[in-house]
């Protein structure tokens, strides 16, 4: 609903104000991300599909920037009125872009008997599993750190804070959070590797990334 | 989990789940990861966790990719672009901080010279907010590039020069960012002696900058300059022609996140 109720902001991002296109790209792009690996219904020649979703990252961001790139052109910008939620222009939008995919990978696009407004739009069972698999190790990790690493994780990511926010919500300096947050991610690697989530590290991660910011 | 066959891009991708990449790091994975599955793996598992940490987070890098890619490409640099009529903005800031421009450990000293070529520049990473500058960390110039100032994106960069009461100098300072964009941001401008920690006119907002290292070459010459001829010297890493022209120096920024 943003820019159907910030009429200067909907201005802004009609005639292409970088900051305007900024927030409304970080306002969307979290749903557009979820929708696409979700997900979704599509119809095309009369035939009804179901679009399985984007599982790789790759992927899944490519076609993210090839939708905003589609949205934020000129004419589409200068076409949207404000009156239609944004978002289900930005998923018109998506549900071209992957039509478009139809042909190449049909693997892709499952039958669906039922018409597209009948069709479930709930994330497929192997994308709830991965996003509990995340959760349950996320959850694990925070066990582990001290009570000041605790701290700031709870304030930045349990918080939602950007690292500018948490910082000063903890009353520290920007680049103190930083370094915090650095540390803190790359323990979180370790973590995961020795709980087998990610292969190990060709190289040893805390010696490579000293390396490189040395 | 299959693992990432390149150990380099595999430390590629924990660099940028844990502080970032610079523009051409990140297109350098990206393409790579295009035609590498192992390695798609491998980043699938890690931007999982980025998100499972921060959704916000991980649209907020694609956010810094889209617009970085789809920025015009002027033929001066953006962020020396901005640098310069910004002086109009941080500048102001600069002449009310200069008086508290003091590094913690005190004045500016040459390294390993004597008294007679005491001239350098500093760096000091300014956090401004409201119209409210802060300095957050300094750095003095040198010549072989001791030390890195980090500085957070949404910070600025002020510089300041000290000189001793000897010969007058001049300096030219030519900046150089992590995606090997070139520009002068002061040409042969003539310094006043006995000058300590002056603020100069090019205060360099680090928003519009790739994440990664700026390296700022500072030359104290005690003749006129041509400008126009230092950059080419300094992308062909020529430091022996530099140093004919002059006395150089080096200061290195880490631009944040």
């Amino acid at each position: 609903m943003l820019l159907c109720q910030d009429r200067a902001l909907l201005d802004a991002f009609r005639s292409g104000a970088p900051g305007a296109l900024r927030t409304v790209y970080l306002h969307y792009a979290p749903r557009l991300l979820g929708f696409l690996r979700a997900g979704f219904p599509v119809s095309s020649g009369g035939q009804h599909f179901r679009f399985l979703g984007l599982r790789q990252a790759v992927e899944l961001e490519d076609a993210a920037q090839e939708i905003f790139a589609r949205a934020f052109a000129e004419p589409a910008r200068r076409s949207y009125d404000g009156l239609r939620p944004f978002a289900s222009y930005l998923f018109a939008i998506a549900r071209n872009v992957m039509l478009n995919e139809l042909r190449r990978h049909h693997d892709r696009f499952q039958p669906c008997a039922a018409p597209p407004e009948a069709a479930g739009l709930d994330a497929e069972p192997e994308v709830a599993v991965e996003e509990a698999e995340v959760r349950g190790l996320l959850d694990q990790f925070v066990q582990t750190l001290s009570v000041a690493d605790r701290a700031y994780f709870g304030a930045r990511f349990d918080g939602e804070r950007n690292q500018a926010d948490a910082a000063r919500h903890l009353r520290m300096t920007r680049i103190r959070a930083r370094r915090i947050e650095a540390r803190i991610k790359r323990e979180l690697l370790v973590f995961a590797r020795a709980r087998g989530y990610l292969a190990n590290a060709p190289l040893e991660l805390a010696g490579a990334l000293a390396k490189v910011r040395s | 989990v299959s693992a990432c066959a390149d150990p380099r891009f595999a430390e590629l991708i924990d660099e940028l789940f844990v502080d970032g990449l610079s523009r051409r790091s990140e297109r350098r994975l990206r393409d790579h990861l295009r035609d590498c599955p192992a390695c798609r793996d491998y980043y699938d598992r890690v931007v999982a966790l980025e998100r499972g940490l921060s959704p916000s987070d991980h649209a907020a890098r694609l956010a810094d990719g889209f617009f970085a890619e789809r920025a015009p490409r002027a033929s001066r640099p953006r962020w020396i672009a901005a640098a310069l009529p910004a002086l109009a903005a941080l500048a102001i800031a600069a002449v009310v901080l200069a008086p508290r421009l003091r590094p913690p450990g005190g004045t500016w000293h040459s390294r390993g010279a004597g008294a007679a070529r005491a001239a350098g520049l500093r760096a000091f990473c300014l956090e401004v907010r409201g119209g409210e500058a802060r300095v957050l960390g300094s750095l003095p110039s040198s010549a072989d590039a001791a030390g890195v100032l980090a500085c957070p994106r949404d910070g600025a960069v002020q510089l300041a020069y000290t000189l001793d009461g000897g010969p007058p100098r001049r300096l030219t300072i030519v900046g150089r960012d992590a995606d090997d964009r070139i520009a002068t941001l002061l040409e042969d401008a003539p310094l006043t002696p006995g000058a300590v920690d002056a603020p100069i006119a090019a205060t360099v907002p680090l928003s519009d900058h790739a994440k990664g290292h700026l390296r700022l070459y500072a030359l104290f010459s005690t003749r006129p300059i041509t400008a126009a001829d230092i950059p080419p010297l300094v992308l062909a890493g020529d430091s022996a022609r530099l140093r004919a022209l002059a006395d150089v120096q080096q200061l290195v920024i880490e631009v944040g996140p």
